[in-house]
């Protein structure tokens, strides 16, 4: 059987055929006749891109390298500590490279085993889903304008406060006087209709005008039900 | 039992992306304990040969398959028989990120003797390989490691399933992105 270079996914399978072919053991490598076998072998190879052929030629030079490595007289100590790739290192490369073809192996098994099920992809919904609100039966008129409601108050909260830049200067005493007056007129008043301007001066002034009428009698603070509204009257004495 | 044609519905519709205990659950509002029950009742039923389909625990997640003893019929109906799979090169791609990542490209290379940027690339754009993290080596290259569709591809349900295989060394820190 003839073998081309595209039968190999790298210098490190080619050199593991060539080992094979010879009968030679990984641990026991002769360099003689790998290095001149590879070297013949990527010397046919025409049909190579400038790449794949680079990493092969690396790999050839290595083995030049420890071949004459070989045939020279050996400095060990200048040896160890030059030497980039030595026969340990090819050993072990080639080693390792080995178990990760057999793994290799195993995983076309478990591919091919798996390609004997079949799955779907997840269902689409998207055809199913509406812009629209979907309205189940449950919502009630009411909801409806409890919701738009909402949507108002919203959108009121995320307008930018009004910004005052005459200063109104607020005063306990003046306070006090305009609640006494609304107080007169209507003799009850909801608490939170005191409110009616959000500014923080003006509600610490209104809380603590009542705060002060409640502690003189003045007035007094109604709740008939827990979270229900909160009344001011004027107090009998 | 009503609750076991909701499980097989909730089966059919997450098809390949498959469903975890948890989620079933939380949306069958069982607890897991009940949840195992049904699945291995179900399981049963499917066992009968008159069912075409079956429950695989694959990529970490429980999945409705066909059975494989019917693959000749669907091998019919696909338009392309011939189904060779991944390259043997892909293949060794996966094995090294297998059992060695997270690793980083160079790391790949130097195991298999050659360079690795287009397979990464196309491993990574099916979804069996992923980046991540960075490593601390110089540089901060990419780290790469396998992905649950990895698993379901070769038919693995956890990361203990993968053949044995002599780890040769991982010894990467991984840093979080």
């Amino acid at each position: 059987m003839k073998f081309t270079i595209n039968d190999f996914e790298g210098p490190l399978d080619l050199l593991l055929h060539l080992i094979k072919t010879n009968k030679m053991d990984i641990y026991n490598i002769n360099l003689e006749i790998i290095t001149k076998e590879y070297l013949n072998f990527i010397n046919s190879a025409s049909d190579l891109s400038i790449d794949a052929y680079s990493e092969y030629l690396v790999m050839a030079s290595e083995l030049i390298y420890l071949k004459s490595k070989m045939l020279l007289k050996k400095d060990e100590d200048l040896e160890e500590e030059y030497s980039i790739f030595s026969d340990e290192e090819l050993q072990r490369r080639l080693l390792e490279y080995q178990k990760i073809k057999n793994a290799a192996e195993d995983f076309r098994n478990l591919e091919s085993k798996r390609n004997e099920i079949y799955t779907k992809p997840p269902s689409d919904f998207s055809q199913y889903r509406n812009d629209k609100q979907i309205i189940n039966g449950n919502v009630s008129l009411q909801d409806l304008l409890d919701a738009f409601q909402n949507h108002l108050n919203q959108k009121r909260l995320e307008q930018p406060s009004k910004i005052t830049v005459v200063n109104k200067e607020l005063n306990l005493k003046e306070r006090s006087d305009t609640i006494r007056n609304i107080l007169r007129k209507n003799g009850k008043l909801r608490f939170l209709d005191l409110f009616d301007d959000i500014s923080k001066p003006y509600v610490i002034i209104t809380f603590l005008s009542i705060l002060n009428m409640s502690n003189n009698n003045e007035i007094v603070i109604i709740q008939e039900n827990n979270f229900s509204d909160i009344y001011i009257e004027v107090s009998e004495k | 039992m009503k609750q076991l044609g909701i499980l097989e519905g909730i089966l059919f519709i997450v098809g390949d992306e498959g469903i975890s205990l948890k989620n079933i659950a939380s949306t069958m509002n069982l607890s897991e304990t009940e949840v195992k029950d049904l699945l291995n009742k179900l399981k049963i039923t499917y066992e009968n040969q008159d069912r075409g389909l079956k429950i695989c625990y694959l990529g970490d997640a429980f999945k409705l398959t066909t059975k494989s003893e019917h693959k000749e019929y669907y091998q019919k109906l696909v338009d392309d028989p011939v189904n060779n799979g991944l390259s043997p090169a892909a293949l060794e791609t996966l094995a090294i990120i297998a059992y060695n990542g997270p690793l980083t490209k160079l790391e790949i290379d130097e195991m298999r003797g050659v360079n690795n940027f287009q397979m990464l690339r196309r491993l990574t754009a099916r979804g069996l390989v992923c980046i991540s993290g960075k490593s601390n080596l110089p540089g901060k290259p990419n780290l790469y490691r396998v992905t649950n569709e990895f698993l379901d591809y070769f038919g693995l349900a956890t990361f203990e399933d993968l053949p044995k295989f002599e780890n040769i060394k991982s010894d990467n820190e991984e840093i979080d992105n």
